[in-house]
């Protein structure tokens, strides 16, 4: 289906239009969620709320963009949300715990992700990596994860992010250069 | 020195672990899993008493109503004199009014 098709049909309401796009881009939002939150359950429920919010936000939407670049949009914001979110409950479950004399208990179990589409030689190193993915600042993340996860260029991804050429290049040094800084610091404790 | 030496190619080592990278898909059914959701979340946002049937029942219902109303006021004679005569008698307007100068 051409593009200007689709979002007719999406703006219409049709079935066969939304069915089509949820077809075309669910293993891209899944995927690019998944990065994000780390969890597959989490990043099925997300990605369902992603083409959710597309549905019902469809008339906002102008057309002035690809429809790939909005839902990527839409992907990696409602991802961030949640991978917040969890982290704000993971918090507050600890001090809620604590309050009624349950210390003792590991609140939150930091179970290690592992991305199913990595290489199995990488499977480990891979794990650490996305450790310290999850730390990044918000922009670096979405960078990072859509070039080296989804494999997006950087010009698609000034379009998703809606930044410039130069903005991007440097979200993706900043993003390595913290990588490196963090996995000096996970190493270095390693050893010792 | 070596140790740091292994650090740093562990370090790069990790950096590229995502390369050849394949794209987790999610699981089967997606479409129909998120059809399900999106019907679930009409009828909560606007409530059980908006799904179809119970509109048409309501129409229907609200329809009968109109149409026996309609039926009752047309096929009942109006007793309209009569209650104007009663009326009259009671408070005396039948006779001529001594008030009148004619």
């Amino acid at each position: 289906m051409e593009e200007k098709q689709l979002l007719q049909g999406l703006q219409a309401r049709q079935e066969s239009a939304f069915k089509y796009l949820v077809n075309t881009y669910q293993t891209k939002v899944y995927n690019t969620v998944l990065a994000i939150v780390q969890n597959p359950e989490e990043a099925e429920d997300v990605a369902q709320e992603v083409f959710m919010e597309v549905y019902e936000s469809i008339e906002k939407f102008r057309g002035d963009a690809k429809v790939s670049s909005w839902v990527y949009r839409i992907a990696t914001t409602k991802a961030l949300e949640a991978y917040r979110k969890r982290k704000t409950q993971k918090r507050w479950g600890g001090f809620l715990s604590s309050l009624f004399g349950e210390n003792d208990e590991v609140i939150h179990h930091p179970v290690d992700f592992v991305h199913p589409g990595v290489v199995l030689e990488n499977r480990e190193r891979s794990t650490i990596l996305f450790k310290a993915i999850g730390k990044l600042a918000d922009n670096q993340k979405i960078a990072f994860t859509l070039h080296h996860v989804e494999g997006l260029s950087y010009h698609e991804i000034t379009e998703v992010m809606q930044l410039s050429l130069s903005s991007v290049e440097s979200l993706l040094f900043r993003a390595k250069s913290n990588l490196r800084t963090l996995l000096k610091d996970y190493y270095a404790k390693e050893v010792n | 020195m070596e140790k740091h030496y292994n650090n740093e190619e562990a370090i790069e080592r990790t950096l590229q672990s995502l390369e050849g990278i394949q794209p987790a898909e999610p699981n089967p059914f997606f479409y129909t899993r998120l059809q399900a959701r999106m019907e679930q979340k009409f009828v909560k946002k606007t409530g059980w008493q908006w799904r179809p049937i119970y509109v048409y029942a309501a129409l229907g219902l609200v329809l009968l109503l109109n149409f026996a109303t309609i039926y009752t006021l047309t096929h009942t004679p109006t007793k309209n004199t009569s209650t104007v005569d009663s009326f009259a008698n009671e408070y005396g307007l039948n006779s001529v009014s001594s008030l009148d100068t004619n």
